[in-house]
């Protein structure tokens, strides 16, 4: 299921140490899967743009001051706006000195026909053409992506035909700066000539082929001792553009592109396998990817890339929440199985995700692009979780074509604040570390046999918005309640994604709580609790889901019940002993006999499954209902003379009762309530007491379809007349 | 409570009137004393035992046996590891009633399901129909072991129930032993079951098995 094939390292070391029934130590606090997932969709991230450049927007002042040298060193740019981005994080640049952007002359007549063209914004030149001595500053390119205004201010749109150009000769590393040098020289001349003719024949293509180059040119300002474009094996753009798709059939695919320590793990049907730390040697041949458990031994595992979809997943690790794990996920297009890579180093991470992103399915360049600008974006000292973009579940579900769209759209930016609070109170080193959770927690471990308690904290602790958990879950909720109105997912699907989140969040309160651990009666509260806060906010969603689906099961069942609303025990074709009437041999008329029907209790019972919400309580509801049948049976016969020597009912009497009790009880929605049960009943207990009442609920439902009247009356009035007959006595006692 | 190492499923099968549940009343009842008896349930039993060392559950789902619930047999005896089908040497049909169940178990559930076919009411021998040598090649040549009962005399239940649970857990060896997909349906439902006693240290195991 998409979004739930997250991780939550929860643990937080303080609580290990109370908790003696936890003899593994459980994974080290990567706390609070937060995640800082890729949000846009393709090429019409217009939104998660606008987001980004008012976040770089806003740190931009900031440096203005400290970049002195940023305008105009070289003799010929003219017409420098001041709004011209600026690095967003300079000293991580040799570059800053260098000033990169020129502007070229003949740019000034071009760069209206690409106002309000957003992709103008990536054609940022960054050749310097007049600057020969100086360096490209790549770092510049980035930010300006971010800027898709300035770019209409800035003439440099118009060198993109230098970039193309430029793509023949190779890039080189300046040693001293580590940084590109674009052999501006040539282009310069290349540029004033032929940059008129061919801007306005530059097409979309065009522009985003220069858009990725010049990200490009990024990864290798940031890979510093690694050529990146040799390792590409790209020189030319147009080329490295084509190599996406070739690259696959290249004999020489198979050599080892890439090879490194990533930290590696997977989750598969939800469930997270690998530790925290665990570390593999990872070596990508063409679309295949070895996993080695150490460097130098064979592999143990072979992933193939083109079956997968490419994400990121940056994980935050340490407490002050400064330090993060960059990292991308490699998903089953239906989610079954992620693989996870992480690295510490951001610029392994950009290798990797470069490396591996064209042998993904699904793959676009501009996500690409996307994903490696918030990379860079986070990784930057200043850089502020104020665009923490989406949790992991988000992101997870994005992997679902279908919903795809609705889902970016639900996660703008009205949730960062919430985030911004979430950093600033520290409540991501300990999920439920602040004093009001705290005292929740302690309530609820001093009684932890009381029910109610239980129930209505775990409730209150889960749901709470104001902290990342209730936060998640509540993200997770209001996803479950898309994806159900969406119609496009199955069914199936839903009840996998509870029982998953159900299953998941029971293992957090257990954590957390673990005094709740040291029983199985204590664990299954908790599971209940949780079961119980999942289904208060989802259960008329999905049970409106049902009873739309199962209309015409519902009908059918309500009008053939209705049939029999008049039968009694007596036509149920069972042992007289469970007819619980006073009829005495002489009285002709028992049926009538009688203005409460037997049974009364248990149909009563019976009348409370509808306003039960969890199918805990469901279940729960038709035992009793069953029990109360037996004590029925029993209170019956506790003061009657001829109380037979066996009262033990057997599935072959108790089925028929049963289906007499549904009948009675004139429930609606019969076919729809088993349904639910059915479908999101803790799947554990197929095997326990609850199964058995599931099957016979069913069984009682068929019956009632299966049924027909005038068969019943007969039979019971033949069946009645043979009893007149015979010593009543005798029938009791014939079956034992 | 949780000390249980294998749970087994049992389904109990047989016309009306054969007195099957007769039979698992008699074993649960004449234990009673014993702790580790669980909540009953109308026809729903569970009952815990050690056997060779091993504490097993023993859940016990007694079925409605008339014509009119036949064809509602699979979601009972689904996934079970045990089936009693249960007839009256007295009542010819009953036997007949019983191999069919026999058939249509051995076709739905194949050798994963451990067969017993019981004779009840040996109480009433000299109304005997059903000659034993009958009945027990019969139950040689499905695979199944005949037993000889009487719920009302307390005759050969207890052994019933002991040998049925001997041979579960050999069936259950032997199939884990041999191949995995013959056990499927076991190995299904046991990993289910596994997988929710939330306590955070039964994760551990799981997650170290992860990449191999």
């Amino acid at each position: 299921m998409s979004f739930n094939d997250y991780y939550f390292y929860t643990p937080s070391p303080s609580s290990n140490s109370t908790t003696p029934t936890t003899p593994v130590s459980p994974p080290p606090p990567m706390n609070n899967y937060i995640n800082y997932s890729y949000t846009s969709s393709g090429t019409s991230s217009s939104n998660s743009n606008n987001n980004r450049n008012s976040f770089i927007q806003s740190l931009v002042p900031s440096y203005l001051d400290s970049i002195p040298s940023f305008t105009n060193s070289g003799s010929n740019s003219n017409t420098y706006n001041k709004d011209i981005p600026k690095p967003f994080d300079p000293s991580n640049f040799s570059l800053n000195n260098s000033n990169n952007i020129n502007n070229s002359n003949n740019s000034n007549d071009n760069k209206s026909t690409h106002l309000g063209d957003q992709f103008s914004s990536l054609n940022l030149n960054n050749n310097n053409n007049n600057n020969n001595n100086n360096n490209n500053n790549n770092n510049e390119t980035v930010t300006t992506n971010y800027y898709p205004n300035t770019i209409t201010t800035t003439p440099q749109v118009l060198n993109t035909s230098t970039s193309l150009n430029q793509l023949n000769t190779p890039i080189s590393i300046s040693s001293s700066s580590k940084s590109i040098n674009n052999n501006n020289n040539n282009n310069n001349n290349n540029n004033n000539k032929k940059t008129n003719p061919i801007i306005t024949t530059t097409t979309t293509d065009e522009i985003k082929k220069k858009q990725y180059k010049q990200i490009h040119e990024t990864y290798q300002k940031y890979s510093n001792d690694i050529n990146f474009e040799r390792r590409i094996g790209a020189s030319d753009y147009d080329s490295m553009a084509n190599m996406y798709k070739e690259s696959h059939h290249l004999p020489s695919s198979q050599s080892v592109i890439l090879e490194g320590f990533m930290y590696y793990n997977v989750v598969v049907m939800g469930q997270a396998k690998g530790d925290f730390n665990d570390n593999r040697w990872f070596v990508q041949r063409g679309n295949f990817l070895f996993n080695h458990l150490a460097k130098d031994i064979e592999p143990i595992d072979v992933i193939d890339l083109k079956r997968l979809v490419l994400n990121i997943d940056i994980r935050v690790v340490d407490d002050s929440a400064s330090a993060f794990r960059y990292g991308i996920s490699l998903g089953t297009p239906n989610n079954s199985i992620s693989h996870f890579f992480w690295s510490d180093d951001p610029k392994q991470c950009i290798l990797w995700l470069v490396s591996i992103a064209s042998y993904t399915t699904e793959f676009d360049q501009d996500k690409e692009m996307e994903m490696i600008n918030q990379i860079l974006e986070i990784s930057q000292p200043e850089f502020k979780p104020k665009k923490v973009l989406t949790f992991k579940n988000n992101n997870n579900s994005n992997n679902r074509q279908p919903k795809r769209k609705s889902i970016f759209e639900t996660n703008e930016i009205g949730k960062l604040e919430n985030f911004e609070f979430i950093f600033k109170n520290g409540l991501l080193n300990d999920i439920f570390n602040h004093d009001k959770q705290k005292q929740t927690i302690k309530l609820i471990s001093k009684n932890p046999d009381d029910k109610n308690i239980v129930i209505d904290n775990i409730l209150k602790l889960l749901l709470d918005q104001e902290f990342d958990l209730g936060f998640t879950l509540n993200n997770q909720i209001e996803m479950i309640e898309n994806k159900i109105s969406s119609d496009l997912v199955p069914m199936e699907d839903i009840s996998q994604s509870i029982h998953n989140i159900i299953y998941e969040y029971t293992q957090i309160c257990l954590h957390k709580l673990p005094e709740l651990s040291k029983t199985q009666e204590r664990c299954d509260l908790v599971r209940f609790a949780v079961e119980n806060t999942l289904f208060s906010c989802l259960y008329q969603t999905i049970l409106s889901i049902y009873t739309h689906k199962f209309f015409k099961e519902d009908e059918e069942l309500t009008t053939k019940a209705t049939q029999f609303l008049t039968i009694t025990p007596v036509h149920l074709d069972i042992a007289q002993k469970f007819w619980l009437v006073d009829g005495n041999e002489n009285d002709s008329d028992v049926v009538s006999d009688t203005t409460t029907p037997p049974y009364q209790e248990s149909i009563d019972l019976m009348k409370k499954l509808s306003s039960f919400t969890t199918p805990t309580e469901k279940i729960q509801c038709l035992i009793n209902v069953s029990d109360s049948i037996c004590k029925c049976i029993s209170n019956f016969w506790l003061n009657r003379p001829g109380k037979p020597s066996n009262l033990v009912l057997g599935a072959d009497d108790l089925l028929p009762l049963f289906t007499y009790v549904i009948i009675k009880s004139k429930v609606n929605n019969l076919y729809s309530e088993l349904m639910f049960i059915q479908d999101y009943l803790d799947q554990d207990l197929n095997r326990t007491v609850q199964g058995y009442f599931l099957v016979t609920f069913q069984t009682c439902l068929s019956l009632i379809n299966y049924w027909n009247l005038d068969e019943i009356l007969n039979k019971a009035s033949t069946q009645f007349e043979n009893i007149k007959k015979s010593n009543s006595q005798d029938f009791i006692n014939k079956e034992d | 409570m949780s000390d249980v190492e294998k749970s087994f499923k049992v389904v109990l099968l047989g016309e009306g009137c054969v007195g099957k549940t007769s039979i698992v009343l008699r074993y649960i009842q004449n234990t009673f004393n014993d702790k580790h008896l669980m909540t009953q349930h109308a026809g729903f039993f569970q009952k815990n035992i050690n056997i060779a060392g091993k504490r097993v559950q023993l859940t016990i789902w007694d079925t409605a046996g008339q014509e009119r619930f036949h064809a509602l047999g699979p979601i009972y005896y689904r996934g079970s590891q045990g089936a009693l089908v249960v007839y009256d040497i007295t009542d010819n049909d009953s036997f007949v009633k019983a191999k069919n169940w026999i058939k249509e178990l051995k076709t739905m559930l194949g050798n994963d399901i451990s067969l017993c076919i019981i004779g009840n009411k040996a109480d009433l021998e000299k109304s005997r129909v059903i000659p034993l040598a009958e009945a027990e090649s019969y139950a040689k040549s499905v695979g199944a072991i005949h037993y000889s009962t009487s719920a009302k005399l307390n005759k050969g239940v207890e052994d019933l129930f002991l040998d049925l649970t001997k041979r579960m857990l050999a069936n259950m060896n032997s199939s884990n032993n041999s191949t995995i997909s013959t056990s499927s349906n076991t190995s299904q439902a046991t990993n289910r079951s596994e997988r929710i006693p939330i306590v955070p240290d039964n994760a551990e195991p799981s997650r170290t098995t992860c990449c191999n």
